[in-house]
């Protein structure tokens, strides 16, 4: 009884453990909401929704490259990278919005995120610190 | 309507643009929170029979060169101010325009306000036909969004609303609705030369669009009406037209792929007080296209266009394009059209005197370098 506790205990743990491609929301600590929905990300991405609901600016940035972008692209904003830098041209040459601050790396994007007050980006979950919180996403 | 003469010759700022581009690293530029972003475009063409937006009979002819400078900045409380520069060279005619400026706040997701000049919507690409960076052909569908009605079409001075108002399962709608005042045309620009005008005075025009994002992934379908009601116009006599104009657009986007499908109606509405007398005219116009984004850097393109002129026939246009990032800033564009008809033609402000051939052919290429 003991080895099959232990052993569904190791693959629970292995479960729980986040893949190195998976995307994770990264807020500041400061002045974001504590979750919000997938509908709320797909709006602050598309710049539809420029407040957090407690108040405060959300300040957006977005990577320009790699898999946690093009993941993030495909299940939240259903638009391929291509078409979500094109999308963004559209707002600012419009006169419709703000280009995010755009970041090469997630080293950079965290950094970002850590020093602004109501910033939210996203992040391979593996390259997540303690400068940032993990935003979840209902 | 905002198109000002402007005397000196672009040249040396285009030229300063072209030079200054690659030392500024082609990047948008971050001047104290106010992020710039810009363009820098030349469009060369040749037809085997007509002129077209230039003197493209039988000659290549550089029928366009456009300058985009774009500067926004958001302020702490959520207010946005914006700019935009747009100087261009089409046909010969040349101008500095400012093409937009206004203050935005957003309330809240469902609700927002813009005050200045803002652009129009009319179809899904009207506010973004000078931007070359977000489409695989060197301009948008030529009988749909046609370049010469730029100044009525593309900004107003004005009010407008705007939000975006979650539908739970059935996706999301995007709506605007705007009023506003738009400047008399100048008498020197293509359009007039096209429909023989001396004057065209616009004055007010109103309405709004509404997007249907849809809850298929990649669907969206919008809808567009505009209205310029009592323009003030000189062709041959003085007369006031009330023009309107109603768009249907449908985009359906997969993978690398994207489908678009719009229809148009016109209606132009005169009465010419000398006479006493009124009459209707209208047109209607559609195209489909596809286009294909195969790399990051090669995207191909078709599309098929008609227009039905009442009383004057139909114009159909068959286009294939392909578009080569050279850099990520640095775009270039080649797209070949077999035209049938006539009618478009005059719409350009181009003369073709005893044109009556109605097959030809016109070749387009196009360069960008943005920031």
């Amino acid at each position: 009884m003991l080895r099959i506790t232990l052993l569904l205990t190791v693959l629970l743990s292995f479960a729980g453990l986040v893949r190195a491609d998976d995307a994770v929301f990264i807020v500041n600590p400061a002045g974001a909401d504590a979750s919000i929905s997938a509908e709320a990300a797909k709006a602050i991405l598309l710049g539809n929704k420029t407040k957090w609901d407690g108040g405060g600016l959300i300040k957006l940035a977005v990577l320009t490259q790699g898999e946690a972008h093009e993941k993030i692209m495909h299940d939240f904003v259903q638009r391929s990278a291509d078409q979500f830098d094109k999308y963004w041209k559209k707002m600012v040459f419009s006169g419709k919005g703000m280009m995010p601050v755009q970041a090469a790396s997630d080293v950079d994007l965290i950094a970002y995120v850590a020093k602004t007050q109501g910033a939210i980006g996203y992040v391979s979950a593996a390259s997540v610190t303690g400068a940032v919180k993990v935003l979840t996403v209902k | 309507m905002h198109s000002t003469k402007h005397t000196l010759s672009l040249r040396p700022l285009l030229i300063a643009c072209l030079l200054a581009a690659p030392a500024a690293k082609l990047a948008a530029v971050d001047m104290g929170g106010v992020a710039i972003h810009g363009s820098l475009s030349g469009t060369a063409a040749y037809s085997d029979k007509y002129n077209y937006y230039g003197s493209t009979d039988k000659k290549v002819d550089v029928i366009q060169k456009e300058l985009i400078v774009n500067g926004t900045y958001r302020f702490e409380n959520g207010l946005r101010t914006s700019a935009q520069l747009y100087a261009y060279e089409l046909d010969g005619y040349q101008a500095l325009i400012l093409d937009f400026a206004n203050l935005d706040y957003s309330f809240r997701q469902e609700f927002g306000v813009r005050v200045g000049r803002n652009k129009l919507p009319a179809g899904f690409y009207n506010d973004v036909q000078d931007l070359d960076q977000v489409r695989t052909f060197a301009s948008l569908p030529l009988n749909f969004y046609t370049r010469t009605f730029r100044p009525i079409s593309a900004s107003d001075d004005g009010i407008a609303v705007y939000g975006n108002v979650g539908l739970k399962q059935a996706g999301n709608l995007d709506y605007q609705l705007y009023c506003g005042v738009v400047n008399p045309l100048d008498r020197n620009l293509p359009l007039m030369k096209g429909v023989g005008a001396t004057k065209i005075d616009p004055k007010s025009t109103y309405g709004g669009s509404l997007v249907w994002n849809t809850p298929v992934d990649g669907l969206r379908l919008g809808y567009t009406y505009q209205e310029l009601p009592k323009i003030a116009a000189v062709i041959g006599v003085p007369l006031d037209i009330d023009y309107n104009v109603q768009v249907v657009s449908a985009e359906y986007s997969r993978g690398k792929w994207v489908a678009t499908t719009e229809f148009k109606r016109i209606r132009n509405r005169s009465f010419i007080p000398l006479f006493s007398s009124s009459s209707v005219t209208s047109e209607d116009e559609w195209y489909a296209q596809l286009t294909y984004q195969a790399t990051d850097k090669l995207g191909f393109g078709t599309y098929y266009g008609r227009s039905f002129f009442e009383g004057k026939g139909v114009d159909n246009d068959i286009a294939v394009a392909a578009s080569y990032a050279l850099q990520p800033w640095w775009l270039v564009k080649a797209e070949i059209h077999a035209m049938e008809g006539i009618n478009n033609l005059g719409l350009a402000g181009d003369t073709n005197i005893g044109a009556t051939d109605k097959r030809w052919n016109y070749f387009v290429v196009k360069t960008t370098l943005s920031f």
